[in-house]
């Protein structure tokens, strides 16, 4: 495993002021425009994609790919939104980039939007991020006054606005149609696809959607080189990212690796082992992944290919640790209470779906519930997942059948008890 | 419905600088229900009519953005708007103990405001602070790594602030 | 085109259709809710889920947003398809109501339809049914919501959006919650409101006037024209024992769509209303046969140029045809003139014509071009003592002027459907049969032929429609070349001499009905369904 030779992501965290301009300049800030501006756009999109990027949202496709989706010549405008709308339950590491590093999120705009000949970028903010909207849009204020953003950005004569959207309270906004969509104005439901966005997205123009941590990891690649990003962490997962880490162990957190450290090896170092009992399961990546057992834990690495070996999926990187004491129902029940209340009600499965897994679980908990029921919530599930026009359903319904389905025991534990009466007794 | 809902000459610029930086004026209609959310207070029908008119659609177009978005006020909040998140990992960590200072020293439920406008109160969804949880909100501001003594002492302090 | 297998069928289809139009167009049914043929696609009620053949395997997707590629493999039938489409028609039904015996829909309601053909499942919910919203809610002049039976597909919203472009409908909050409304304090009632409820595929948005008072399935449907404006939107005239019950629009693509204004939507109840029921000569009422002998005298004893005639643009291509015929054969050609109305009543870009009556361009057709006014004048003049008017009101249009202009009129012989205040002046009234009563063809102003059939056969003997009347008239004052058993015949006698018609009979008209070579009257062309700017106004 390799460790990374410098941080890229969390440079800034501890040093002081590091959000101000004139600290991000002092600590080698804006470094890669000068590789930037040397190159072509098409061999910027080159150099990402050799570099094994991967988005960091959740969905993992890789970045370079993405933006090469991009049409030429539409006459069109190009767009970037970024997906500052960190909503995902057990995730929390978009929040620490935008408060401790704005500027190196706008650097990576700037060479996304450098690469995909976009001139014009929204920062699309959850609404609760009241201080990192702040911090971002004086940021984006002092780039502009110092030339790093605006117009003829460092004499390269590349314009750039960059626009910060402040969201108002929906998870369903971190879809990237749905981002679109609320960027537009309208309720943040997704749309269907196709048309896929790099085609036609906001206000019917190709456009970009990329995650925070994705973009923040562009820099260094342009800066030193996609040979040298693809050489830290897994031959599938290049890089280094902003793990996350909560729950039950004795040290919560987040800290900057490469990919490819052993769970456990995790849970060890840097969560100081698992707090109140043994451990009993786990959320690799937010609460849309199925959830490991402990014993899928210990041979389970954090990077994509391993995760999606073990049946689950990278996610977002920020592990949530459930000790032995925890009931698997009620945090199924917090899930499905979740998904339900998120769900934008477009689409019949998941409106339906998502509120029945929910109304069912309700039962089970109550007391009043059969084996039926329980069968019932996996049989919803299926026919959810796939049939929807976002992914909200699946990422209720794999998390759910992964919970029933590894501690079924737990679930008939609160199932009426069935009487069975021998005959020739009094019952 | 009276049009007694008039934005100032400033909030007006304010939204037409804002809206300047969008190709589509409708792309302006959530920084203008904020813009109406902190001129107003809260967004009631005639603050959505006058906000419609601004914008240039229709009013059940606004209505319908209004009552998708959690974060605006479809009815008067508190002056401390509280909300707790709810979501699993804040909950595991005691987020139900928090809630329940909330309802015991504040008499709250969920969607509620005490009799003198002082304190409102709403379940959220997750915060992004699940490694510093329980997390609350009060109006703009992040308090996390909460315990029930922390926020019966702060509900104190809120009350004694007038 | 493009050759695609559905189902193992091969088709050929025009490039650009969605494959759920394909099998639709094929005779595969496939069922469908927030799918509408002339409204953007929403694609959020996934009932039309299919499966086609990918080099991956076969793949799920919805029928409606999945455009026909050379080769394309469908299968509407497969098992996941099933069971795709099954689950969704399940959720649809989860919460809904079981409001079919109170609820209008019934019978044309997709939800019954779909649960007939593809559902018929044990029932699963298995937990408190959730009580959506509010129950037959007043939302506009026309319309009643019933929140809970809402399926959220969309269509209605569409429909406001983009054809009147008036969007008071939204959908708010999320998920589970979310239900259909209109803003507090407004109202739904645009000149196309009643348009929602056609396309509504449950029975959440219904007319107020339609409310409980007849079954669909007893309904007798009959394709017909709407003789509101010179648009002549197709509608289906739909009656149960003679009593007419709602006029609906039929689709014709080029011309309405699927839709129709309120105004000519509800002009049905026009037809039951003050109704001229009997013949009257002077003071006295008498039958249709003995009203027409003595006419007959009284004509008979006339000069060739003592009789005026005024054709009609409310009758159809045959009564004025007739007419015409009479005045060849009879009187003097020169005397029979098309009216002139001034064109008043609302239009927009939409649908909706300033000309109040259908048929000003088969006046055209027929050469019937004759502007009144000199005719009017000659009238005045007194230089005619008879007088025939055919089928519309200028008594009510324009009293003072009617009454300047007939004033020394002997024999004022009116036609009218209704008990018109000319109806009440003339010397003579004979009752007609209106548009519903009949059967006979339009040219609406762009010069478009369409046809109505007779929808409901009226009891009262007395009543026929002008053209018959002008047959039994012919053949009083012993005139040849009158026999015409039928309507039909009527057409296509006039085809056979009229050029533009070269070719057609009345039963090859499609039922879309045929453009003619005709050049429209009105000075602004006619520009079919056309995009009008939003206007939202902030009322005070």
């Amino acid at each position: 495993m390799n460790l990374p030779l410098q941080p890229q992501l969390t440079k800034r965290f501890a040093v002081k002021n590091g959000h101000t301009l004139k600290v991000y300049l002092e600590t080698g800030g804006y470094g890669s425009l000068h590789n930037l501006f040397a190159l072509q756009p098409e061999q910027v999109v080159e150099e990402v994609k050799a570099s094994g990027l991967k988005g960091r949202g959740g969905a993992g496709f890789l970045t370079g790919m993405k933006w090469s989706f991009v049409p030429k010549n539409t006459g069109k405008n190009i767009y970037l939104a970024v997906n500052a709308d960190e909503g995902e339950p057990g995730t929390f590491t978009d929040r620490y980039i935008l408060t401790y590093d704005p500027h190196l999120l706008l650097e990576g705009i700037l060479c996304a939007c450098y690469a995909v000949r976009s001139h014009k970028a929204y920062i699309y903010v959850r609404g609760e991020f009241y201080d990192q909207i702040q911090i971002l849009r004086k940021a984006v204020a002092d780039a502009v006054e110092a030339g790093y953003l605006g117009e003829n950005i460092q004499g390269s004569g590349f314009d750039l606005d960059v626009v910060v959207h402040r969201g108002a309270g929906a998870y369903i906004c971190g879809e990237e149609t749905g981002l679109i969509e609320s960027l537009e104005g309208k309720k943040g439901m997704p749309r269907i696809k196709p048309p896929f966005p790099a085609v036609q997205g906001l206000f019917n123009c190709p456009t970009i959607v990329n995650n925070v941590k994705t973009l923040a990891s562009v820099p260094w690649i342009i800066e030193h080189g996609a040979k040298a990003y693809a050489e830290i962490g897994t031959p599938d997962s290049a890089g280094t990212h902003l793990f996350g880490l909560s729950g039950h162990v004795n040290q919560t957190g987040y800290w900057e690796l490469p990919f490819g450290m052993p769970m456990m090896e995790f849970l060890e170092t840097y969560g100081k082992g698992v707090k109140g009992g043994e451990l009993k399961a786990v959320f690799p990546g937010g609460s849309s992944c199925p959830v490991l057992t402990a014993k899928e834990c210990e041979s389970v690495t954090l990077c994509y290919k391993s995760m999606t070996e073990h049946g689950t999926m990278f996610g977002t990187g920020c592990v949530t640790v459930l000790n032995e004491h925890t009931d698997m129902v009620r945090i199924l029940k917090s899930l499905t209470h979740f998904y339900a209340y998120e769900s934008c009600g477009q689409c019949t499965p998941c409106r339906e779906g998502t509120a029945w897994e929910d109304r069912l679980l309700k039962k089970i908990i109550a007391g009043e519930a059969t084996t039926k029921d329980l069968d019932l919530m996996l049989e919803v599930a299926d026919n959810m997942e796939g049939k929807t026009i976002c992914v909200l359903s699946a990422a209720c319904s794999m998390p759910l059948r992964s919970i029933i389905q590894k501690f079924r025991g737990e679930f008939e534990k609160y199932l009426k008890k069935s009487v069975v009466v021998v005959p020739g007794t009094v019952s | 419905m009276t049009m007694n809902v008039i934005f100032s000459p400033e909030a007006l610029n304010e939204f037409e600088d804002i809206a300047s930086h969008y190709p589509v004026r409708r792309a302006a209609l959530l920084p203008a229900l904020w813009l109406a959310q902190r001129e107003f207070g809260w967004l009631s029908p005639s603050v959505l009519e006058a906000t419609a008119a601004l914008v240039g659609v229709s009013p059940a177009q606004v209505l319908e953005v209004a009552e998708f978005y959690t974060m605006y006020f479809k009815k008067k909040p508190g002056k401390y708007h509280l909300q707790v998140c709810r979501t699993f990992v804040c909950m595991m960590n005691g987020a139900d103990q928090i809630r329940k200072v909330i309802e015991d020293k504040l008499h709250l439920q969920e969607g509620e405001t005490t009799p003198d406008g002082q304190f409102s109160y709403q379940d959220v969804e997750c915060l992004a602070s699940c490694h510093t949880g329980p997390c609350m909100r009060v109006n703009d501001e992040y308090h996390e790594n909460l315990t029930p003594e922390m926020v019966e002492k702060m509900i104190d302090e809120l009350r004694n602030q007038k | 085109m493009v050759k695609i297998t559905v189902n193992g069928k091969e088709m050929e289809v025009p490039e650009g259709t969605n494959v759920l139009d394909a099998a639709l167009n094929n005779g595969i049914h496939v069922e469908h809710f927030c799918y509408h043929r002339y409204l953007p696609v929403a694609g959020n009620c996934r009932t039309c889920m299919v499966e086609i053949k990918t080099p991956k395997g076969r793949q799920l997707v919805i029928g409606c947003n999945t455009h026909v590629t050379e080769g394309m493999v469908v299968y509407t039938n497969s098992e996941n398809s099933k069971k795709a489409q099954k689950s969704a028609l399940e959720m649809l039904l989860l919460d809904h109501p079981l409001d079919c015996p109170i609820c209008d829909k019934a019978g044309e309601c997709k939800l019954q339809d779909q649960y007939m053909q593809d559902g018929q499942y044990d029932f699963r919910r298995s937990v408190p049914r959730y009580f959506k919203g509010g129950k037959a809610e007043d939302i506009g002049e026309h319309i009643v919501l019933d929140q809970e039976r809402c399926i959220l597909c969309t269509r209605c919203i569409r429909f406001v959006d983009e054809v009147p472009k008036t969007s008071e409908l939204c959908i708010v909050n999320r998920g589970h919650e979310a239900k259909l409304t209109i803003f507090p304090g407004r109202r739904l009632d645009n000149p196309y409101s009643g348009n929602v409820t056609d396309i509504c595929p449950v029975g959440a948005l219904t007319l107020k006037d339609f409310r409980f008072k007849q079954r669909v399935w007893f309904l007798k449907k009959t394709e017909s024209v709407c003789p509101g404006c010179s648009r002549g939107c197709n509608i289906s005239v739909e009656q149960n024992h003679g009593h007419l019950f709602r006029f609906m629009p039929r689709e014709n693509a080029s011309l309405n769509k699927t839709w129709i204004c309120d105004e000519g939507r509800f002009s049905f109840k026009k037809y039951q209303t003050n109704r001229l029921e009997t013949v009257r000569l002077g003071h006295k009422t008498t039958s249709l046969q003995e009203g027409i002998t003595q006419l007959a005298e009284i004509l008979a004893g006339m000069g060739k140029d003592e009789v005026a005639g005024i054709a009609s643009p409310f009758a159809s291509l045959e009564d004025n045809y007739l007419f015409q015929k009479l005045f060849e054969k009879k009187f003097n050609l020169a005397n029979l003139a098309a009216p002139i109305w001034t064109p008043k009543g609302s239009s927009d870009h939409i649908l909706r014509l300033a000309e109040k009556y259908p048929n000003e361009q088969g006046l055209n057709l027929l050469g019937i071009t004759t502007k009144a006014e000199t005719l009017l004048e000659k009238i005045e003049k007194g230089a005619f003592k008879a007088v025939i008017v055919m089928e519309q009101d200028p008594f009510g249009e324009n009293p003072e002027q009617a009454k300047k202009v007939y004033g020394k009129v002997k024999a004022l012989v009116v036609l009218s459907t209704h008990a018109t205040e000319t109806a009440k002046q003339a010397a003579m009234a004979f009752p007609m049969r209106p548009f519903t009563e009949k059967a006979g063809t339009f040219v609406n102003a762009a010069g478009h032929l369409q046809r109505f059939k007779l929808a409901v056969e009226p009891e009262n003997p007395d009543l026929v429609e002008s053209s018959r009347w002008i047959s039994k008239l012919a053949r009083a004052l012993e005139l040849n070349g009158f026999d015409y058993e039928d309507t039909p015949m009527i057409f296509n006698a006039l085809a056979k001499e009229n050029g533009k018609l070269e070719g057609l009979t009345f039963d090859s008209i499609s039922p879309a009905g045929k453009q003619l070579d005709l050049k429209p009257a009105s000075p602004e062309p006619f520009q079919g369904i056309q995009a009008q700017p939003n206007v939202f106004e902030v009322k005070p």
